[in-house]
C-alpha cells in the first residue's frame, strides 16, 4: 500500500497538532509498527518545531509544508519552510551526550535524534526555501 | 498527561501517564517542581505508561534531576517503553540518569549507600 499526506500549516506551535493528527492517519492506514510511529512522529516534531520557533526573524505570519509519504518498505517525510537560509543537519549546534550530570547542556538534541533515527536525511535550498527530506525503513 | 504523586517517608513516588511535548513540558515540570518539597531524598518516577517525550521533555527531566543532585538527593526513572529507552540512550542520558527496570530496582538504585 502507499499513502501520501500534503499539510499546510502557518508557523505556530498549535499547529503542530495538525501533523500529530496526519501522522496518526498515515501511521493507521499503512500499518506503521509503533516504534516507526513513534521516531518519525519525534523526528517531525523536532524539526517542525525548529522551524517555529527559529526559522523567521520578522515577525510576519508563514506557512510551512509537511508532506509524509509510506509504503511497504520506507516511510519518507518533506519539510518545506521560507524562513532563514538554515541547514540543520550542518548548522545546529552539536549535542552534549558525554559530559557529567553537573556540566551537561541540552542544546541540539532534537536534531541529533533526527540524524540518528532516520536511515537518509537531506537539506537543500531553492527559490529562497528550506527543504529537509528524510527517509525511513520501515523493517 | 497527568502526574501522580506520593510520598513514602522521604521518598517521592511518581507515575507519569500521556505524553511529554512542547504542549505539556511546562506542567510537567511546574508538577514535579512542587511535589519535590526540601526533605524528599529519592525521587522514583514510573515511565511505563509515558507515551511520548521530545527534546524539551528530556530537558526539563535533565533540569530536575540536576536540582536533586546539587542538594545530594537522587532520581531513577524505570519501566520506560522500548521507544523511549532509546531516545534516552540516543542523548547518553543513560549515563547520568538512573533508568531502571521496575520500581523495585528503581528504589534500590537510589538507596543511601
Amino acid at each position: 500500500m502507499t499513502a501520501s499526506t500534503t499539510l499546510v500549516i502557518s508557523t505556530t506551535i498549535e499547529e503542530l497538532q495538525k501533523v500529530e493528527t496526519a501522522v496518526d492517519e498515515v501511521s493507521a492506514a499503512e500499518g506503521w509498527l509503533p516504534d516507526i510511529e513513534f521516531k518519525i512522529r519525534l523526528v517531525l516534531d523536532e524539526l517542525c518545531t525548529n522551524v517555529v520557533n527559529y526559522a523567521h526573524s520578522d515577525n510576519l505570519d508563514h506557512d510551512m509544508t509537511v508532506v509524509i509519504e509510506s509504503d511497504d518498505s520506507e516511510v519518507r517525510v518533506r519539510i518545506v519552510d521560507d524562513g532563514d537560509p538554515f541547514n540543520p543537519l550542518e548548522d545546529a549546534p552539536k549535542p552534549d551526550t558525554d559530559s557529567a550530570l553537573a556540566d551537561r547542556r541540552v542544546g541540539g538534541l532534537g536534531i541529533h535524534f533526527v540524524k540518528t533515527l532516520v536511515d537518509e536525511a537531506r537539506y537543500w535550498r531553492d527559490d529562497n526555501k528550506n527543504y529537509v527530506a528524510l527517509s525511513k525503513r520501515r523493517n | 498527561m497527568e502526574v501522580r504523586t506520593e510520598r513514602e517517608d522521604d521518598v517521592l513516588v511518581t507515575t507519569v501517564n500521556g505524553r511529554i511535548d512542547s504542549a505539556t513540558v511546562s506542567e510537567f515540570q511546574h508538577l514535579m517542581e512542587r511535589a519535590i518539597t526540601d526533605d524528599i531524598r529519592r525521587v522514583i518516577v514510573d515511565f511505563g505508561n509515558l507515551s511520548y517525550i521530545n527534546s524539551a521533555g528530556l530537558r526539563a527531566v535533565l533540569v530536575i534531576t540536576k536540582n536533586l543532585w546539587t542538594r545530594n538527593a537522587k532520581l531513577a526513572l524505570h519501566s520506560l517503553q522500548p521507544s523511549i529507552q532509546e531516545v534516552f540512550s540516543i542523548a547518553g542520558f543513560d549515563k547520568i540518569i538512573q533508568v531502571c527496570a521496575d520500581k523495585a530496582e528503581a528504589l534500590d538504585a537510589t538507596q543511601e549507600k
